[in-house]
């Protein structure tokens, strides 16, 4: 499997909090989703391979053999946007278009008009248009995706894309993100960051977990439902499935748990209740383990 | 459609990319402003004056040269307000400072971009100053022009060189207190040197003017440097 991104021993320390050393690979052709809690590093690690920060130690590769972010030939491939204040807060649709066609080769005008359309965004060449400043953070966040996805560009790196849209707009994006990988014969890739998985579990193909400035998990999604199982039981019986798990919620009358599948046979001697978790409750139940042994 | 840029036009390209906006009409947009806001300070001296010719029924030229001496510092410490606009460095955390990290170019766009803020600064402060001169001369109203012009042109563009040290301070509203500080302290300068230093139209005004010239780019270069060592990438 060809990777667009190759990340080795990269690290990155700012006061009270450090970064690394991260080793991870994002696959060729698939979408992949960068989730953690708040403050594990997503922003920064991404920050790291777009070029805007600059890494402490380590190496990233991109498309196999460039290693220099500001190669102009890289900038054109690599599409990148925040999920706030990514453009002037003064400008307005049309300054963004100008701005857009001069700073890439390959971004499209009358894409980015049609996708302005599709987001329900001003026309950019209309005479009166509101600035940035004056949109709502969801209008915000269309504007900065209608921008890059109007480029043609071989990996989308965006950081946040869904915290500001409604429900709807968070579908759209992630059809988006399938219309975007079925081109260019599958060399397209996508990897965006996410703190709330079950919004954009749909155009998810491969996860990586952060935690405190570390990856703990990575794999594909189907790979990783195998990989591990949903418990859920009585509170009588939690003792006993407690060894086996490895993060769980308890209340008064129940628990709720996950586990590796390794530990089925084990599980199944317990009174509970075996099934395959969703995406959610995958990355909730690993971070949750994740917290847990930064605590001890 | 997508088109390739021309790296032959790279900076006003690198303007267009900064600002989402045209040079020369920015430049224009710049003059208006300083015109109307030195018109506006001199609301109240002018309105002195007039009620003074009125009451007396003759221009008094003691208040003319008052006037005029008046004039220049406001317009110089108006004009010197442009260099506010030098404050902004586009660090990471502000609004487009990532979108600038990730454009063709990167950090030479941005020095690109700099020195055509630097430009259109100097170009919009010459001619604010040129036209006040022009209509201070044709009213009659202020002692040599020609004098004038010269001496704000000359210690507009000494701010402008100061001012870009400025860039090597992180926080706007310090590098905001420093640069309105310099600018004031220039205008009292020039207006102590015009009014009773006996500035003159020599040929040490070219050493002023080569002087000036050193500063803006060491200003812009050190400045440059130390943004790009420190705060560009970090």
């Amino acid at each position: 499997m060809e990777n667009v991104i190759e990340i080795k021993g990269v690290t990155k320390s700012y006061k009270g909090f450090k970064l690394g050393e991260i080793d991870v690979e994002i696959p060729m052709g698939f979408s992949t989703a960068l989730i953690g809690a708040n403050g594990a590093g997503k922003t920064t690690l991404l920050d790291i391979i777009c070029g805007i920060t600059v890494k402490k130690s380590g190496e990233i590769k991109y498309f196999g053999e460039k290693t220099d972010i500001d190669d102009e030939e890289l900038k054109n491939k690599i599409g990148y946007c925040s999920s706030v204040d990514f453009f002037p807060d003064n400008w307005n649709l049309k300054n963004v278009m100008t701005a857009m066609e001069l700073g890439f080769d390959n971004f499209d005008r009358k894409r980015f008009k049609e996708l302005c359309k599709e987001f329900k965004l001003e026309d950019p060449d209309a005479k009166k248009q509101k600035k940035i400043a004056k949109l709502s953070d969801g209008n915000k966040m269309r504007t900065y995706l209608a921008a890059v996805l109007a480029r043609d560009t071989d990996v989308l790196i965006l950081d946040e894309p869904g915290s500001s849209l409604d429900p709807l707009a968070r579908d759209l994006l992630c059809d988006m993100f399938r219309e975007y990988l079925a081109e260019k014969d599958g060399e397209r890739s996508v990897l965006f960051s996410t703190h709330n998985i079950s919004d954009m579990e749909n155009a998810t193909d491969y996860v990586i977990l952060m935690a405190a400035g570390k990856i703990i998990e990575t794999g594909f999604v189907e790979d990783l439902k195998q990989k591990y199982i949903l418990v859920h039981g009585d509170a009588e019986n939690f003792e006993r499935a407690k060894p086996f798990m490895i993060s769980y919620t308890k209340s008064r009358s129940s628990f709720e748990g996950i586990a590796l599948s390794d530990n089925v046979d084990m599980l199944g001697a317990v009174d509970t209740v075996l099934e395959m978790p969703t995406l959610q409750q995958l990355c909730v139940g690993i971070l949750r383990k994740a917290e847990n042994d930064e605590e001890k | 459609m997508m088109k390739k840029n021309n790296k032959n036009s790279s900076f006003f390209r690198a303007y267009k990319i900064y600002t989402g906006d045209g040079f020369f009409r920015d430049v224009l947009v710049l003059v208006s402003w300083v015109l109307g806001m030195a018109f506006g300070f001199f609301m109240v001296p002018l309105i002195a004056i007039i009620r003074n010719v009125i009451e007396e029924g003759a221009f008094d030229e003691r208040s003319a040269v008052e006037f005029s001496g008046a004039s220049m510092g406001i317009l110089l410490v108006v004009v010197g307000f442009l260099n506010l606009g030098l404050c902004v460095n586009y660090e990471k955390k502000m609004p487009g400072g990532k979108f600038f990290r990730t454009v063709i170019g990167g950090f030479t766009t941005y020095k690109t971009a700099r020195y055509a803020f630097v430009l259109q600064t100097i170009i919009a402060e010459i001619f604010a100053e040129l036209i006040w001169c022009l209509i201070y001369g044709y009213l009659n109203i202020m002692e040599d022009p020609k004098k004038v012009f010269l001496a704000v042109f000359l210690y507009s563009l000494f701010a402008v060189g100061i001012s870009s040290f400025a860039m090597m301070i992180e926080r706007m509203d310090i590098k905001f207190i420093v640069i309105s500080m310099l600018t004031m302290v220039i205008a009292i300068i020039c207006f102590i040197h015009v009014e009773f230093l006996g500035f003159r139209v020599s040929p040490l005004c070219i050493a002023f003017f080569l002087l000036d010239l050193a500063v803006i780019y060491a200003g812009n270069s050190i400045g440059l440097s130390f943004y790009r060592k420190h705060r560009w990438n970090d």
